[in-house]
């Protein structure tokens, strides 16, 4: 990379006249040369993720930081708000490489991810199937739109919360109630991102579409959903935050395993650093999985990213 | 003209076509009582002012849209829906976003009867036939405003199309750009002589491409002039503009006698 481009400049200084230099600097760059400065390599894109995750440190550190300067200045009684080293203490006790004292929750951290994380990913995976057909069925009828709209408009601002009786009295407590659950935290959304998106997807692309050849599912298949697809991560991401909520929520009320049993457990028993490290390991949890999400359907919404505002 | 002749011939023929726009309280009348005959293997260009019907005709040839009183037949079948028979080449490039040059020109095979390995090859072929071979693992937006324009127009090609329409593709590009895509168009329609319908509000523009040019005011084509010159053709030539004033004439007498009428 730099010398070609230190030819040229040299080039450039000495005039077109010069023929002293020799003449690999002085050639315009090759294709190769200018593809390679396109794309990144391998060790730059690291390196650039590297930074974006040193970026998206700051803050979360400035809040640990400012979290232990309010313990420190002792404004909340100590037994109430516990300081950010007591609760990495419980949480190595929840995973298992500290053995004293002896909890309830000892080494069961990733047996409580794993209970929660099967409920939300049960939940959501039906949701974001039936989500994106009814979505697309109403973003690209008139019919299904006057049809659905007005159920969903009237469930939609319903909190997910208030479902947790209605599904204990129908499935009981139990793997059942707790799918259908994290399946309504994330339904909505999914159904609204998916119907906007879709309704949003351009008359000439459509036209484009026909004049090709395709009839109304070959449409959709072809160019609705990969046109509106960038939407419909927006709103399954959405909805995969809402899953985890319904989760934990739904297992600190009726549910006798997982994160958020561990939390309300953890309450109950007045351990307050327990109840923070269950919330900030739900925390991150949330995050991987969206970080997951996010890194499945990249390759679908390149196009989408690389033409936006961001700068 | 024998009955073989008549059902070889993939004519385009637009007879007694009417069509109705509504906007709320107010009805359009975008094309009146709109005949033309558009021999196989010309360009024709439809020159007009905005909002004398050019695009409207184009919709119906391209199925987009249905006449409201008459006819529209391609090959003596009347126009029904949209299909591959009809290539269009778009006012905006409206390739997809997602998808490579390549894949975007390998859409448009996906429903003619052949292999994978053959839409790409023929995919190849035709962006190398526009020139883009350099381009065609790029996407849409890594590409120029002419640039995205020949992958329309490869695009349609690739098609193998029995009519290409093209709908101002060229207006939005620079005079530069817009010179050499013009070019790049009569050589293709020299190698492949396909109907092509062009619909532009340049004059020049029509007298560089077409063999005839229809001047269409107040949705109808109101008079139809030949181009009896070669390729390619010297905008500074005394014929060519001769000719050129012939239409502006024409294109102005129909402007007024719109106003008037409206008055």
């Amino acid at each position: 990379m730099t010398a070609p481009r230190g030819g040229q400049a040299a080039g450039q200084l000495t005039g077109p006249g010069s023929a002293t230099l020799p003449g690999p600097g002085r050639r315009a760059p090759s294709p190769a040369a200018l593809a390679a400065r396109r794309r990144p390599t391998g060790l730059a894109r690291a390196r650039h993720r590297t930074g974006r995750i040193l970026l998206g440190g700051i803050v979360p550190v400035l809040v640990l930081l400012g979290w232990q300067l309010v313990v420190s200045a002792k404004l909340f009684p100590s037994a109430l708000i516990p300081a950010p080293l007591t609760v990495g203490e419980t949480g190595e006790i929840w995973l298992g490489t500290r053995h004293m004292p002896v909890m309830f929750y000892s080494g069961h951290m990733f047996s409580d991810i794993g209970a929660t994380l099967v409920r939300v990913l049960v939940g959501f995976a039906f949701a974001s199937v039936i989500g994106v057909v009814l979505g697309t069925a109403i973003g690209v009828s008139r019919l299904f739109d006057g049809l659905l709209s007005p159920l969903f408009k009237i469930l939609g601002p319903i909190p997910p919360i208030t479902w947790i009786p209605v599904a204990i009295v129908i499935f009981g407590i139990g793997q059942d109630a707790n799918f259908a659950l994290t399946f309504i935290g994330a339904v909505f959304p999914v159904i609204a991102a998916t119907a906007v998106a879709v309704s949003g997807v351009g008359r000439d692309l459509l036209r484009a579409g026909r004049m090709m050849g395709d009839g109304r599912a070959g449409l959709i298949w072809h160019v609705v959903l990969p046109s509106a697809f960038p939407g419909i991560v927006g709103g399954l991401r959405l909805g995969l935050g809402l899953s985890w909520m319904m989760a934990v929520t739904s297992e600190m009320l009726a549910v006798h395993s997982g994160l958020g049993y561990t939390l309300w457990n953890a309450y109950n028993y007045l351990d307050y650093p327990a109840v923070f490290a269950a919330m900030i390991v739900t925390g991150i949890c949330g995050l991987l999985t969206d970080a997951l999400l996010l890194a499945a359907t990249a390759p679908a919404t390149r196009w989408h990213a690389e033409t936006g505002v961001r700068s | 003209m024998t009955a073989t002749d008549v059902a070889a011939s993939r004519d385009v023929v637009f007879s007694g076509v009417g069509k109705l726009f509504r906007q709320g309280e107010r009805e359009i009348h975008a094309l009146r009582d709109c005949s033309l005959h558009i021999r196989q293997g010309e360009f024709f260009s439809l020159l007009g002012p905005s909002g004398t019907g050019k695009t409207t005709l184009l919709n119906l040839v391209a199925g987009f849209d249905r006449p409201d009183q008459g006819t529209v037949t391609v090959g003596g079948q009347p126009v029904r829906r949209p299909g591959p028979d009809r290539a269009v080449v778009f006012q905006a490039p409206t390739l997809y976003p997602w998808m490579s040059a390549l894949d975007n020109v390998a859409a448009g095979l996906k429903h003619a009867r052949v292999s994978r390995r053959e839409r790409k090859d023929r995919a190849t072929a035709q962006l190398a036939e526009v020139g883009l071979t350099d381009a065609s693992s790029r996407r849409p937006y890594q590409l120029s405003g002419g640039m995205q324009q020949r992958v329309g127009i490869a695009r349609a090609l690739a098609m193998r199309p029995s009519v290409l329409l093209m709908d101002e593709p060229f207006a939005a590009l620079d005079a530069y750009v817009r010179q050499e895509v013009q070019e790049l168009v009569v050589s293709l329609w020299q190698r492949h002589p396909v109907t092509t319908i062009f619909v532009t509000h340049s004059i020049e523009e029509a007298l560089l491409l077409s063999t005839r040019i229809g001047i269409m005011s107040s949705g109808r084509v109101t008079h139809v002039f030949d181009v009896p010159f070669g390729y390619p053709r010297d905008v500074t030539g005394v014929e060519f503009n001769e000719l050129r004033r012939e239409i502006w004439g024409r294109i102005e007498a129909g402007v007024r006698g719109e106003r008037e009428a409206g008055r």
